[in-house]
Parts: structure tokens; C-alpha cells; sequence
């Protein structure tokens, strides 16, 4: 076959693929919907990675190695409310450890390095040119993360109950649907500040969260005084103690430690920020702008 | 299909695109210009993906920063590396459709069809961190097809393709311009922009140097200063009569004895004295070559004009 034969070949067969994808003007229109399954749908297959199952089975099984070896080792005096005080021992560990320190984990892996991730891996301009991708791509993202670490956060909880019910803490199961609730909220509102953070501060963002992380909903949240009802930590623990009936309203420190007002309260305030955070980190990833890199 | 009204981009104190002013009925076009010179920047500002600092962007008559659904009609293969882990070009390519709007099971049926169109149906369900360079820019050039666009933007489309890539990438280009369908290209390599499309946007400094057909761009080369190189057998005869004339710029002895090169700024006014030397037999010559037909001469020039190395008359770009 000659050159020119073979061009005209390559050029027919190019014709011809171009003829099959042309849509004739019948471009679907943009839907908020079908964006966010897509994007659901691929970071979901995103988290299937080994590395990524291996840290989810680790988050999940820390908890329940720590709280084997708490119960295991310390031994509480067997006195008429033993089997009480070793239940709120166990609630409280289970509270620090789950909505606390695991969902914080969780999203700073998830949550924070939204827009980062997407800057360092210089897929954001191929989304940004999308109409309404920005939106989508923040829901997506975000409901994988709290899907991710409330999923972590409750198989977490299920181990833990079971251990603890298996090392005489009979009433460990009593305090599993609060616990696997508390932790489905934590996520919720967690991943919201998280993603917020992660907007806000684009280039440093891990370095933010971390430090709002520990210092605000770590430290402040546990500081015994009105300032601490401004965390999620303080909501979180209030409507734990709400839902498992402990009542230390009596106790002079824990009406600043805990709760006053109503669990409705508390689920309202969190689901008033959640909206508040997600709504300013759409406003501010609407707005953003990053320099065109060219690599060559 | 795009107009730029005075056109400015800062940022901070870095002027990235400087008053482009510019109005681009619906066609193919080539931008060219060297690294850095606001190619890729340009492309931000018609995506709407950058705002201008001053004066504005219209994309089929609307601006793109503020009436996102007007996206729906470009395809865009940006210049950036594609740097994704975990996922496959089919799951990607799927991806950015259902971003475009189309549901998951259509979107997944028709990443197919464009992967295919791009020469990836075997390599479409490995992931694309373990891609070749021309492998990702088939992936990438998939994505920015894959909605079927009315006017697909390619930002150095060519790098990394191999000859092969390189010659299915430009006849797929040609058949998307014959088909009717608009383009923009943007690359710093000429020769490749030349087989597609016979109009040319030079950019440099961010500003626009020139604009129009090959044909139009030789026609500003004629009254620009240009190096020639004269075969002769009477070299030292022709730098005598050379030396007195106010339009050379410079006189060198070629690679041969008899040859010379020299740098002229108005080219028709040799190419009159040397046809009146030669029919008077002061001088023989046998052959003139100079680099006029080729766009990167002109395209050096018009940056040494913007540099100030060179001061024209006449010439207006």
C-alpha cells in the first residue's frame, strides 16, 4: 500500500471516529445529580486502595486494641456500683477515642486536603472548567469522608462493645447505639469544619486543621468553663451523656464540662454549622483562583 | 466565539496576560509563543477559571467566570501533567463526564467510545499512574472530547506523543477542524501548529504580537529585517556595493568563500539592487536563501521588536 493510500486510511478512519461521537447538538445539560454520583462513585473507588483499607482496619481496630488493654490491666475495686463505674470508664474512653481522636484522624486523611489534593495532583483546573463541578466535587468529596469515617467509627464501636462485654463489662451494649449515633454526628459536623478548613487555608491546610484540631476541639473543648459550649467536642459530649442517662448535673464541674441545654439544642446548633461551614466553603471554592501551570 | 476587550491579568505585580484585545469569529487557531509567554493563562481567563483584572472575556458572547453553563461547549486538555493515583483513564474519563452532566451509566459507555477514539481501549482500565507521558496526554486529550465540544482548547497537545501519537493526533485535529467544529492550540512549536491550522496568534510577554494567516504573517515579514545568505563568485564585488547601503545591518562571510550572510531591514530594496547588479554583470549570484518561509522567523522577529533589539518602520503588528 502506497503512503498516500495509507493516509487517506488514518484520515477516514479519523473521520469516522469523530463522526461517531458527535452528539449532534444532544449534550446533556448540567445536573447537580449526576455530578455527584459520578464524583461519590469514583472517590468511593478511590478508598478501595490497600493502603487506604489498611489504614480504615487500623483506625477501626486501635480503639478496641486500647480499650482491651485498659480494661485488661486496671482492676477497679469490686464495690456495689462496680459494674456502673466500669461502664462509664468505658463510655468515656470510647468517647475520646471515637467522635474525638479517630474522626479527627479520619478527616484530617479525608477532609482537610479537599482542594490541596486537587491542587498537588493538578486535577482541579480539569473539574473547574465543568459547570457547577465546584459543587459537586465538595458534596462528593465530603460525603465519602463522612461515609469513610463514620463506617471506621462504628465498627470501631462494635469491636470495642464486644471486647469490653467479653472482659465483664455487661453492660458494654447499652451504650452502642449512643456511641455509633454520637459518631455518625461527629462526622458529620467534623467533616463540614474540616472541608472548611481545608477551603480556607488551600496551601497550608493540614497544618490549620491540625491546629484547630488539638487546640481548640482538644483542649478548649475540655476546659471547664463557658467557653467551651463554642466546640463540637462539648456538643458531641453532652449528647452523649444525654443518651447514655448519666446524669452529673449534681456534680459542681459538670454543668460546665456538660450539657444545659436540651439534646434538641445541641442538634440543632451542630446542624446549623454544618450547613453555615458548608455553605462558606462553597462561597469561598466558587471564588477561588489558581494560577494555570504550564509544564512545559 | 471569543472576544477579549482590552484584556489584563495580574498576578499580584506579574503581568500574566497584558491588554489583549482580540476578536476570534469561530475557526481554528494556533497560539503561539514561548514558555512563559501567557498561553496557559489565556486559556485560564477563556475557561473562566482566572477573571481579568481589567477589561473582559466573552465566550459565545457571555463570560465564562460568570455564566458557567457556557463550559458545556469547550473541551479542555490543559498542559499540566496529570498526576492521579488509584484510579483508571476509564473511571477518570467517566468521571468528568458525569461532571458535564451525563448520567453514570451513559457516562460510562461513552468514556469507552472516546478512549477507544483516542487509542486507549486497551490501556483504559489500568490505572494512569502507571501511564507513559503520551499515554496521559491521550487520556487528558479523551476528557476534553469526550462532551463533544464546540470548541476544543489543547495546551501543547503534542508533548510527550511519540511520531505515531503525533501523526493521529494531528490528523484527528484536522478532521475535528474540517468537520466545522472551532479550535484553539496552543504550543511554543510551530511546525506542529502549522499542519492544522493556517491561523496564527504569535504571544509573547503576555501581549499579542501578531495575528492572521501564514499568508498574512509573510506579508509583515517582507518589511522586517531578515538574515539572507548570498551564493556567489563574486563575494568581495557584492560587499562593496553591500557596505554603502544605509538598510544592511550586518556583513559576514558565509560557511564558503563564496558565500555571504548578511542582515538586512528592507528586504525589497535588495532583492531590487541585487536583480539590477546581476542584469548589469557587476555581480554574479546563484543563489539566495533566507528563512522568510518559515513562522518562527517571523515570530523571532516580532519578540526582538517587542524586546526593543529591533527598530522598524513601517510594520505594524
Amino acid at each position: 500500500m502506497s503512503q498516500d493510500a495509507l493516509h487517506d486510511a488514518d484520515t477516514l478512519r479519523a473521520k469516522q471516529a469523530l463522526d461517531r461521537l458527535n452528539l449532534a447538538g444532544q449534550r446533556p445539560s448540567p445536573s447537580l445529580w449526576n455530578s455527584l454520583q459520578g464524583v461519590f462513585s469514583y472517590e468511593l473507588i478511590r478508598t478501595f486502595t490497600p493502603v487506604r483499607v489498611a489504614l480504615w482496619l487500623g483506625m477501626a481496630f486501635f480503639p478496641a486494641l486500647l480499650i482491651t488493654a485498659t480494661i485488661y490491666l486496671t482492676r477497679l475495686p469490686k464495690t456495689d456500683d462496680f459494674e456502673y463505674r466500669y461502664y462509664l470508664v468505658f463510655s468515656a474512653l470510647l468517647f475520646i477515642l471515637l467522635p474525638q481522636v479517630i474522626t479527627a484522624l479520619c478527616m484530617l486523611l479525608w477532609a482537610v486536603p479537599i482542594v490541596n489534593a486537587e491542587l498537588e495532583g493538578q486535577t482541579w483546573i480539569y473539574s473547574v472548567i465543568r459547570p457547577g463541578a465546584r459543587r459537586s466535587i465538595l458534596l462528593g468529596k465530603y460525603l465519602v469522608a463522612v461515609l469513610w469515617t463514620g463506617s471506621c467509627t462504628s465498627l470501631a464501636a462494635l469491636l470495642c462493645t464486644f471486647i469490653a462485654w467479653f472482659l465483664g463489662v455487661s453492660k458494654a451494649f447499652d451504650s452502642l447505639l449512643a456511641i455509633v449515633a454520637v459518631n455518625w454526628i461527629a462526622a458529620i459536623v467534623y467533616g463540614a469544619l474540616m472541608i472548611t478548613l481545608g477551603a480556607l487555608f488551600q496551601r497550608r491546610s493540614m497544618v490549620f486543621a491540625f491546629a484547630y484540631a488539638v487546640g481548640i476541639e482538644g483542649a478548649m473543648g475540655w476546659v471547664p468553663a463557658v467557653i467551651n459550649r463554642f466546640t463540637i467536642s462539648y456538643r458531641l459530649r453532652s449528647l452523649m451523656m444525654d443518651w447514655l442517662n448519666v446524669d452529673l448535673k449534681g456534680s459542681p464541674d459538670g454543668v460546665k464540662f456538660l450539657w444545659e441545654e436540651s439534646m434538641w439544642a445541641h442538634l440543632f446548633i451542630m446542624a446549623t454549622a454544618t450547613v453555615v461551614m458548608l455553605a462558606l466553603t462553597l462561597w469561598r471554592i466558587e471564588r477561588s483562583q489558581h494560577r494555570f501551570q504550564s509544564e512545559y | 466565539m471569543i472576544q477579549l476587550n482590552h484584556t489584563t491579568l495580574l498576578y499580584g505585580t506579574v503581568i500574566g496576560v497584558n491588554d489583549f484585545h482580540i476578536e476570534l469569529p469561530a475557526g481554528a487557531y494556533a497560539l503561539v509563543g514561548p514558555n512563559g509567554a501567557g498561553k496557559s493563562t489565556l486559556i485560564g481567563l477563556l475557561t473562566g477559571a482566572l477573571r481579568p483584572t481589567l477589561g473582559n472575556v466573552r465566550l459565545y458572547g457571555v463570560d465564562p467566570s460568570r455564566d458557567s453553563t457556557v463550559l458545556q461547549r469547550i473541551g479542555l486538555c490543559p498542559a499540566s501533567e496529570l498526576l492521579v493515583h488509584g484510579v483508571t483513564a476509564f473511571q477518570w474519563v467517566k468521571l468528568h463526564l458525569s461532571l458535564s452532566g451525563w448520567p453514570i451509566r451513559r457516562a460510562a459507555a461513552r468514556a469507552d467510545e472516546v478512549l477507544d477514539l483516542v487509542g486507549m481501549t486497551e490501556a483504559s482500565h489500568r490505572p494512569i499512574h502507571t501511564f507513559s507521558l503520551g499515554m496521559r496526554q491521550r487520556c487528558k486529550l479523551a476528557q476534553a472530547l469526550a462532551n463533544d465540544p464546540d470548541l476544543l482548547i489543547l495546551d501543547e497537545p503534542f508533548n510527550g506523543l511519540d511520531p505515531i501519537g503525533r501523526h493521529d493526533m494531528s490528523l484527528l485535529l484536522k478532521q475535528w477542524v474540517s468537520a466545522g467544529k472551532s479550535l484553539l492550540l496552543a504550543s511554543h512549536v510551530l511546525h506542529e501548529v502549522e499542519r492544522i491550522t493556517n491561523s496564527f496568534m504569535l504571544i509573547y510577554g503576555g501581549r499579542l504580537l501578531a495575528c492572521g494567516t501564514s499568508a498574512e504573517l509573510r506579508h509583515l515579514l517582507a518589511g522586517l529585517p531578515q538574515e539572507i545568505t548570498i551564493q556567489t563568485t563574486t563575494p568581495s564585488e557584492l560587499a562593496e556595493r553591500l557596505v554603502v547601503m544605509p538598510w544592511l545591518r550586518s556583513l559576514n562571510r558565509g560557511n564558503s568563500d563564496q558565500s555571504l550572510r548578511i542582515s538586512v531591514e528592507r528586504p525589497l530594496e535588495l532583492y531590487q539592487n541585487l536583480a539590477v547588479w546581476a542584469q548589469s554583470g557587476e555581480v554574479d549570484i546563484h543563489q539566495l536563501s533566507g528563512s522568510d518561509g518559515d513562522i518562527s522567523a517571523l515570530f523571532h522577529l516580532l519578540v526582538s521588536k517587542h524586546r526593543g533589539e529591533i527598530l522598524m518602520t513601517g510594520v505594524s503588528a
